[in-house]
């Protein structure tokens, strides 16, 4: 059963983004539109989901959204009023959780907060904040070399949100993890969406069950085939899957429910013909 | 008594470790037969008493002290101007104006020192400046090598991490290369005092005016006082080493972090 919910402004926009990298098209004509999804009564920010078979070029998507990369033609626009994505304006965890491996724990997350523009006897105060948040009040004094890889991908987001202007985008944030740690993940990053309105969590992944479990949207991407079955070049968005109308977004438990297996099987079926 | 020999059987293992005891018992092992191969080697090769007692000699009336520290300060003098200028060069190869410049420096390490002494003899004013010269040419080309390869080894994630947080390029430079690379300039620098500390007596040998254990080793050498040479080439090695400790030292404690993620501390 769907909530009650409204959708507002548009806040992210893909558009007609084609990527050309050494003469193979990477990505062609990339449309998205996410918008401000407002829920009476709570603070419920956006988790949005891209998922895509291995080598469909997400992590090239991933670099364009973030601002890191140009695309050949074609624009992201983000915010309320919308304007161009430029890099340091949405929080990024790569991958591999990079941090700065000769700063602390702490030291990583005062960088990130005096490149904010935060007032200095704030930043503290506000990295401990987060430190609690995120349940490593005991490694501040830790180098990242010492930490789990769970520890190290909590203090990236962190580091992220500390600076970034309510986008949060993670590439493949359940790889490597196991079935608890990505339960873990996936209450943390729901705290996050919910933490403010204009929070949006953009998650680029192939892993489809996990994806799901915690997205409002999840948006396919595939290559398209011609009449003789040959694949054409370029990744496109080819279904979006709107999970508040399912009734699947917002869920305790969604993962034990049948129609969500439904519909994971469904997109599984879809990643072999991408 | 079985836990020491599985200790030293696993010394035979690839990629493990054994107990400082077993590695003590290595060693005392190793220096044992490098003894018993000295000795038994030509007699031509002075033995340990020998040395010892050239050694005894050098101290009391050959002035080998003051000659180690007219080294050693050369050497320094000559690893600070290097470590200033091999740097700069290095950091600036972050703009495409300096590549050139920093490339064809570090194809330097092809030409050799002595074939250049006479141009900087001819360059320079006097004794000192030409050793200083020569090492400062020595070690430069070497260092940029080793840093211009540090660089480019840092991965574009590293970068990309810091322009996510907003940084400017040079703020990423800075925080990216400069900070986040110091422990592999100390590695660099340990590298290269290794590499100043065997050219020092080549140059000392160019120019013998100021003296230093390098014209004192020739000086031995000339004479034929094989005892003195080897006490003096001892010596020098002691002092490296000991130097190559230091500097060691001196990273964990600027960089508590570099040895954390590796497998042998």
């Amino acid at each position: 059963m769907a909530l009650t919910h409204e959708f507002k402004n548009t806040i992210l926009k893909v558009e007609n983004v084609s990527l050309n990298l050494g003469g193979n098209q990477i990505l062609r004509d990339v449309n998205v539109d996410i918008r401000d999804v407002v829920r009476p009564g709570m603070s419920q920010g956006q988790i949005v989901g891209f998922l895509g078979p291995s080598g469909i070029g997400k992590t090239k998507f991933f670099e364009i959204l973030a601002g890191l990369l140009k695309p050949d033609s074609g624009q992201v626009l983000l915010g309320d009023p919308l304007t161009p994505v430029k890099v340091g304006r949405v929080g990024v965890v790569q991958q591999s959780y990079p941090l700065f491996s000769h700063r602390t724990v702490m030291g990583n997350l005062m960088v990130a907060a005096a490149r904010k523009g935060m007032p200095a006897n704030e930043q503290k105060a506000k990295c401990e904040e987060m430190l609690a948040h995120f349940g490593l009040q005991g490694h501040a004094n830790k180098f990242p070399a010492e930490l789990s890889g769970g520890q190290r991908q909590r203090v990236a987001i962190a580091q992220q949100l500390l600076c970034s202007d309510h986008f949060l985008l993670l590439d493949e944030p359940f790889s490597g993890l196991d079935i608890i740690m990505i339960e873990k993940v996936c209450e943390l990053l729901r705290s996050i969406a919910a933490l403010h309105e204009h929070n949006t969590i953009i998650v680029v992944s192939h892993d489809i069950e996990s994806t799901a479990s915690i997205a409002d949207t999840l948006w396919v991407m595939g290559r398209d085939r011609d009449d003789k079955g040959e694949i054409i070049p370029g990744s496109r968005i080819k279904y979006t899957y709107n999970l508040i109308e399912r009734g699947l977004a917002w869920q305790e438990n969604v993962m034990g429910r049948r129609d969500f297996h439904e519909l994971v099987d469904e997109v599984r079926g879809l990643f072999k013909t991408l | 008594m079985s836990n020491y020999l599985q200790d030293f059987i696993r010394a035979f293992k690839p990629n493990t470790s054994v107990s400082k005891m077993t590695m003590a018992i290595i060693i005392v092992v190793q220096v044992i037969i490098a003894m018993f191969a000295w000795y038994s080697s030509s007699e031509i090769l002075p033995r340990p008493p020998e040395i010892l007692s050239a050694f005894s000699r050098l101290l009391k009336g050959g002035d080998l002290i003051r000659e180690l520290f007219t080294s050693m300060g050369l050497c320094l003098q000559a690893m600070g101007l290097s470590i200033l200028i091999s740097l700069a060069l290095s950091y600036l190869t972050v703009l495409p104006f300096f590549r050139p410049t920093a490339f064809i420096v570090s194809k330097g390490r092809f030409l050799t020192l002595v074939g250049l002494s006479f141009v900087f003899t001819l360059l320079t004013s006097g004794g000192h400046s030409l050793k200083v010269s020569l090492m400062v040419f020595g070690i430069t080309v070497f260092f940029v090598t080793s840093a211009i390869a540090m660089i480019q080894a840092i991965p574009k994630t590293e970068f990309n991490h810091a322009r996510t947080l907003g940084m400017s390029e040079w703020q990423t430079v800075w925080e990216v290369i400069i900070l986040g690379r110091l422990h592999e300039v100390f590695e660099i620098i340990r590298q290269n005092f290794a590499i100043s500390w065997m050219m020092l007596t080549m140059v000392e040998g160019i120019s013998r005016a100021e003296g230093g254990v390098g014209a004192m080793l020739l000086n031995q050498n000339k004479h034929l006082h094989l005892d003195a040479v080897f006490a003096i080439q001892i010596l020098i090695l002691l002092v490296g080493i000991g130097m190559d400790y230091l500097i060691g030292v001196i990273k964990n404690i600027i960089c508590p972090y570099a040895s954390l993620s590796l497998e042998r501390r």
